[in-house]
């Protein structure tokens, strides 16, 4: 077996990466307008650039930045 | 002092002689190159091998005794076949050539200028395009007797254009006798001592159109003259595609097309002045656009009287202690949160920063700051972390801060983060550096248009803090809501932003919320009306919200 066999990196295996972090969050309820508000947009944003990197238009560090971002909001 | 005390010595009277330079040329191999360019008639000279350059007085110039103008002969106007077919190819028809009075010798074909019905110049050009004129003849448009009383005028470049007109059925064309000029170049007057044979018929004239050539030569031109003859009457032609002159047009597209041109010609362009027809397709943009409206503040109780726009300048005043400045930044925590709005923030009032930070913190996460039951740390730093993109603080190294440091500093945040708005809070805290004599209404008036220019220019929205300058009382020892005109310094306060703001606390037995009062909206068909708007306040996270009473009302009608 070689040693790369069954590896793969972020780029390969987004879904996972994503999942693994979304599911690693833990959110918080909130009823502030203003906030969930921003959380759709973060959100939003976020899936604009995960269809930026599939056409080769956004890096992975700028989609790793949008999740973490969205995330983080999600936890305040 | 003469060209001959300078060592220069010339044979001509006028006009532009090559002869040896006596700084280099006794030096030089070719001895006998004439490196030395003279222009006679304005008196300097350049060496275009050793870089000597000079002049000598004007009253002490060759041609301080005016030269006798010569008058030619009028040319033959026996034109053999190959003219007629050189200048058929070109559309210009035979009869055009008799008119005009077009002469051939040796190789030469001849442009004679008349003036008051006789030849004062004679322009001669070979098929190749080299070009000569009279010797000390007269300067004068070429067919300056055809424009005697005219309304309109064309001036054209060349006397191939004008005859291309007169063909067209144009009399009232007129040719410039030497040409178009260098781009870039400040040409001498002399260069255009040809406009006063020409001076009373061009004052008089109502309309001038400059139909020069399409080229950067041509354009240089019909600037300078425009700016010469006045460019209130001046218009200029728009050549189509692939064509650089009137001739062009004529072989190209025939003579409808030169009709049509001429018939099109547009007013030339004022400096500063933007005319209906510049602007029509932005404001049908801005008509058709679903949604122009400016944006929520986020208190529904305040759409109906202030909205943000962007390229705006909004005051807001109050008496201290009332709230301004946290309202404010309220608001920019709206702006954040709900439109990702990015901000360049000068608080004086509110250093070091990270007291401010932690009052924008909890305005963020709705937590308080301060308390038994504060924010966690994690709440706090995943807030700063998220509020990091969004908002820039200016000016907190500097000790005297002037308006323009600000404006250089949100200059450069803009062109890395794209800001979006801009808070100047409060306006005391800034230095001021008045000029000279400047009083303060004046000042006032000058840094209030540089900050709405500015506004414009970077399509941002500034908001600017100001105090009032004293608290008046009611009856009942309340102080009483300022309004714009009771800021310190000037009227302007009130005449020169978009949008003017009080925030005041009224506080009594029967009721207790913070006023908006909207005292003046310019663009109120997407601003909002005047008016104000009541917000309830928390003390423990600084969140503004919508009084209850108000909020009911604009919910539920």
């Amino acid at each position: 077996m070689s040693k790369t066999e069954g590896t793969m990196n972020t780029k390969q295996n987004l879904k996972k990466h994503f999942l693994d972090k979304l599911y690693s969050t833990v959110g918080k309820a909130t009823h502030n307008y203003h906030k969930r508000k921003m959380r759709e947009s973060l959100h939003e944003q976020f899936d604009e650039v995960w269809v930026r990197l599939n056409n080769n238009d956004a890096t992975l560090s700028e989609w790793d930045k949008a999740l973490n971002k969205w995330l983080t909001m999600e936890q305040i | 002092m003469t060209f001959e005390e300078h060592g220069i010595y010339i044979k001509s009277t006028g006009g532009q002689e090559k002869t040896k330079c006596p700084k280099c040329s006794h030096q030089r191999k070719k001895g006998s190159d004439p490196c030395l360019s003279v222009n006679i008639d304005e008196g300097v000279w350049n060496c275009h091998h050793c870089g000597w350059k000079g002049g000598v007085k004007t009253e002490s110039m060759p041609n301080a005794i005016p030269t006798p103008l010569v008058k030619p002969d009028e040319p033959k106007t026996e034109l053999p076949e190959s003219v007629i077919s050189w200048f058929d190819e070109r559309c210009i028809s035979v009869n055009t050539l008799i008119n005009e009075g077009i002469g051939y010798k040796n190789r030469w074909i001849q442009f004679p200028f008349y003036k008051n019905g006789e030849v004062v110049n004679i322009k001669s050009r070979t098929a190749d395009k080299k070009f000569r004129q009279e010797k000390n003849a007269e300067k004068c448009f070429y067919r300056i007797d055809h424009v005697k009383g005219m309304e309109t005028i064309i001036i054209t470049e060349g006397e191939m254009d004008a005859l291309s007109l007169v063909e067209c059925g144009y009399n009232n064309v007129i040719s410039c006798p030497d040409g178009a000029i260098a781009p870039g170049s400040t040409p001498s007057d002399k260069k255009f001592s040809y406009l006063l044979s020409a001076e009373e018929e061009l004052m008089n004239a109502k309309m001038v159109i400059l139909a020069m050539d399409s080229d950067a030569s041509g354009q240089a031109m019909r600037d300078e003259l425009s700016r010469r003859i006045g460019r209130e009457k001046c218009c200029r032609v728009t050549y189509p595609e692939g064509c650089k002159d009137m001739n062009d047009v004529l072989v190209k597209h025939g003579q409808d097309r030169v009709v049509e041109i001429i018939t099109e010609a547009h007013p030339y362009p004022i400096e500063g002045v933007i005319s209906i027809k510049d602007v029509t397709e932005d404001a049908i943009d801005l008509l058709l656009k679903p949604d122009h409206m400016g944006l929520s503040t986020g208190w529904v109780c305040l759409d109906s009287h202030y909205r943000v726009s962007p390229s705006e300048v909004t005051v807001i005043t109050g008496v201290p202690n009332m709230g301004k400045s946290e309202w404010m930044d309220a608001l920019m925590i709206n702006m954040v949160q709900d439109y990702s709005w990015k901000f360049g923030v000068f608080s004086a009032e509110n250093f070091p920063v990270k007291h401010h930070l932690l009052k924008l913190v909890g305005k963020f996460s709705g937590d308080a700051f301060w308390g038994d039951n504060k924010l966690t740390e994690e709440t706090a730093r995943n807030s700063m972390a998220v509020l990091d993109d969004y908002i820039k603080f200016i000016g907190t190294q500097d000790e005297n801060i002037t308006i323009e440091s600000i404006l250089d500093q949100a200059r450069v945040l803009n062109f890395r983060y794209g800001l979006n708005g801009l808070i100047i809070d409060p306006w005391n805290t800034i230095e001021h550096k008045l000029r000279r004599g400047e009083s303060e209404t004046n000042y006032v008036s000058r840094v209030l248009s540089m900050l709405s220019a500015f506004a414009k220019i970077n399509e941002l929205h500034i908001w600017i803090v100001a105090h009032p300058r004293k608290m008046e009382m009611d009856n009942n020892r309340k102080p009483v809501v300022p309004t714009p005109y009771d800021i310190a310094g000037s009227a302007n306060w009130y005449n020169r932003p978009e949008n003017c703001i009080t925030i005041h606390r009224h506080k009594g037995q029967d009721e207790d919320y913070v006023g908006v009062h909207v005292h003046k909206i310019r663009f109120q068909y997407k601003n909002g009306r005047p008016g104000k708007g009541k917000l309830g306040y928390d003390v423990k996270n600084g969140r503004y919200y919508e009084h209850q009473a108000e909020f009911k009302e604009a919910l539920f009608g």
